[in-house]
């Protein structure tokens, strides 16, 4: 510690603003009480420190921890800063500090105190990463395909590569809604940006006839003698239920021959 | 008739066959196709009943020649007919598959006309789709038994993975319930496949362009209770499909009646889903534990024990080789004992190398001590206090999910939920 006293450091969410957080921790030899966001302040009584987010301290303090505890290291920091984790930026500096300290990497110790939550949280993303790339729903809104989702981790960067490179050719939004977060793909590119308000446009009459089709397909598949709602569940937690087309209030399938005359009565 | 009346009847006249698995093929995508594969497979979706879905599981039409006793779409029901056209079926799969709710195309069909010409209709489907629709998702085609092998030959290079269905464990109940099926039909299909994919993978190691022929092999399945067979034939017959075949799985089905009379249980028989279970779970220790059929059932006990799941029946019946040390027992014995799992055996065996671990890192490590603390020693002692008198270890050691006042049908979700969803979707 510098002088002894507690200090809180401000971020900006990011994790190269959380990187910026470990090279200053580590230049001042200090250990701040808590690494929170702008909005989290007012409920704090420590003096505070606004760490700017700066690309070249970040890429620093990321090769000083390859360096230093390894490539595989650095990439399992890097999953924890996407968990639900809380409080996980204290507990990704406590653990580079500890590892530095004793001259390897913490990771090996699986059960201890430290790293077990962290290694618990990252199954928890990696597990609902996996999840979602089957319980996504898109819609095809003119050609884009649209997917808007809720999950409880940071799971857009997960999910970028695996549907840039099964859709290759079409352009792909997925929105994360509780934290207002956007993954665009297209022409073999992702990135990811923040939207403040998202609506889907109305759904047009052939996509809502493949809801209903698929609705119709999802009922039919169940076998009534085997019921079995807990086991259903428990593979599909509800929590997912809202975004998913089976479970979307259902249309009318309309016939295709039905569908050639244009009606504008909406 | 529209596309959804036709969806409605072809998907559940399909949905009895029990393997949805899209596993074992992994393929990238490509610029100017659509699709991908990956090699555990993918749940896109979960039935009412907890199955997982898939593939989009259909028939291409229930309009059948043949008149086997258990099935519904047998030439004697009474029930409504439909077929789609290869181009329909073709854009209903892809239009699934681009908004996600599908992993690829299960098909399969009743035997329309006679099995060429059934072949040929699936194969226009999938050329359909591979050809004109630029797919590389998965797919999972039936083999109907008694298909000329030139028309195997070319389904097998359009799928992913093909099947045959054994239907039932033995020839007598063959022939009393699929008179139209013979043993000989089916084995043959069977190993025209598996020579088909070992004579490809040999011809690609000769040159790498040479087509791709059934990637992700073959598998199959049974039905468990319509017909008098014993759980110890059963499991011997899957290994026998292990061992011979090169199968990838063997699903088992437990019946329902959706028919009555002929030789069949009642209608108002239960599925026999315990028992399902049971084969299931034995099927995994086949698989990933290293064990043999004659090692889980014998002539002795030729059933399954129906409170105790079969590895731990089995730890029961060998305690002379327990306990043992967790910090230096081999992989292969730590997954023999009840409550460590194929994940749990890997984490003690990463996690021991840094420390010497004790009964609490275990729990941390996911290892069920309910049940292992019987069976082991962390750092040569073993958990203090422990009653060893075999009743009470018998009674720590039964399934959970015994209840007797639970219906049948409730039994299966209490068991653990990862399991079941590795069982469905073949993936490890």
């Amino acid at each position: 510690m510098s002088d002894g006293t507690a200090v809180i450091y401000v971020y900006d969410g990011s994790f190269d603003g959380l990187m910026c957080c470990v090279g200053e921790s580590l230049r001042r030899g200090e250990r701040p009480e808590d690494i929170i966001l702008p909005a989290d302040l007012q409920e704090t009584l420590f003096p505070t420190v606004v760490i700017g987010t700066d690309i070249g301290l970040s890429k620093k303090t990321t090769s000083l921890i390859r360096e230093r505890i390894g490539a595989r290291t650095l990439a399992f920091i890097k999953r924890v800063y996407l968990t639900r984790m809380e409080r996980r930026e204290t507990a990704i500096l406590d653990f580079i500090l500890k590892s530095f300290a004793q001259g390897k990497s913490l990771l090996g110790d699986m059960v201890s105190e430290q790293v077990l939550p962290m290694i618990k949280a990252v199954r928890h993303l990696n597990n609902e990463a996996e999840l979602l790339k089957g319980f996504i729903r898109f819609s095809d809104m003119d050609g884009v395909l649209v997917s808007v989702i809720k999950p409880e981790n940071q799971v857009l960067p997960l999910l970028a590569r695996h549907f840039c490179d099964r859709f290759p050719d079409s352009r792909i939004l997925i929105y994360d809604e509780g934290r207002g977060e956007v993954l665009l793909c297209g022409e073999g590119k992702s990135s990811i940006g923040y939207i403040d308000d998202f609506k889907l446009p109305r759904l047009s009459a052939e996509e809502k006839n493949y809801r209903a089709l698929w609705q119709s397909f999802y009922e039919t598949a169940a076998i009534k003698e085997r019921y079995n709602p807990k086991c259903r569940s428990g593979h599909m937690p509800k929590r997912y239920w809202a975004y998913m087309t089976e479970f979307c209030r259902r249309e009318r399938y309309v016939p295709q021959s039905e569908l050639t005359e244009p009606s504008d009565s909406a | 008739m529209n596309t959804e009346e036709k969806l409605k009847i072809l998907a559940d006249a399909a949905k009895y066959d029990v393997a949805c698995t899209s596993s074992g093929a992994q393929r990238q995508g490509r610029k100017g196709y659509t699709g991908s594969a990956s090699a555990a497979g993918c749940c896109h979706s979960f039935t009412a009943d907890g199955r997982c879905v898939s593939l989009l599981k259909v028939l291409m039409t229930n309009v059948c020649a043949y008149d086997c006793a258990y099935c519904v779409n047998r030439r004697s029901n009474d029930v409504p007919r439909a077929a789609f056209t290869p181009r329909e079926l073709a854009e209903l799969t892809m239009q699934f598959y681009r908004r996600n709710y599908i992993e690829g195309l299960f098909l399969s069909s009743a035997v329309m006309r006679d099995p060429d010409h059934t072949t040929e209709q699936l194969i226009s489907v999938l050329r359909l789709l591979r050809t004109e629709y630029r797919f590389r998702g998965y797919i999972h085609a039936k083999a109907i038994p008694g298909t000329d092998p030139r028309l195997i030959e070319e389904l097998g290079t359009l799928a992913d993975r093909m099947s045959v269905n054994i239907e039932l464990p033995s020839e007598q109940s063959l022939k009393l319930l699929a008179p139209d099926k013979t043993k000989e039909g089916i084995l043959g299909s069977m190993k025209r496949i598996s020579d088909g994919i070992k004579e490809n993978s040999e011809a690609l190691v000769k040159y790498r362009s040479a087509p791709q022929f059934a990637r992700a092999g073959q598998s199959t399945q049974m039905i468990v209770g319509a017909t008098p067979e014993s759980d110890r034939k059963i499991l011997a017959l899957a290994e026998g499909l292990y061992k011979k075949y090169g199968l990838k799985r063997v699903f088992f089905s437990a019946y329902i009646p959706v028919t009555e009379g002929r030789g069949l249980p009642a209608a108002d028989t239960r599925p026999p889903l315990m028992r399902e279970h049971r084969l299931y779970q034995a099927d995994w220790l086949l698989r990933f534990y290293g064990f043999s059929a004659e090692e889980i059932l014998d002539e002795a006990h030729p059933y399954f024990n129906t409170l105790i799941d079969p590895k731990c029946n089995w730890a029961l019946n060998h305690m002379e080789l327990f306990p043992v040390e967790v910090n230096s027992e081999a992989y292969e014995m730590l997954l023999r004992v009840p409550g460590i799992g194929v994940k749990g055996a890997r984490r003690i065996v990463a996690a021991r190398r840094s420390s010497a671990l004790d009964f609490d890192d275990l729990k941390k490590l996911g290892v069920t001590l309910k049940r292992a603390k019987y069976f082991i020693t962390c750092r040569g002692r073993a958990l203090p206090g422990l009653n060893m008198r075999p009743d009470v270890i018998a009674g720590e050691l039964m399934s959970s999910n015994v209840c007797k006042d639970l219906p049948e049908a409730e039994q299966l979700s209490l068991f653990d939920a990862e399991e079941y969803r590795k069982c469905l979707t073949g993936q490890l």
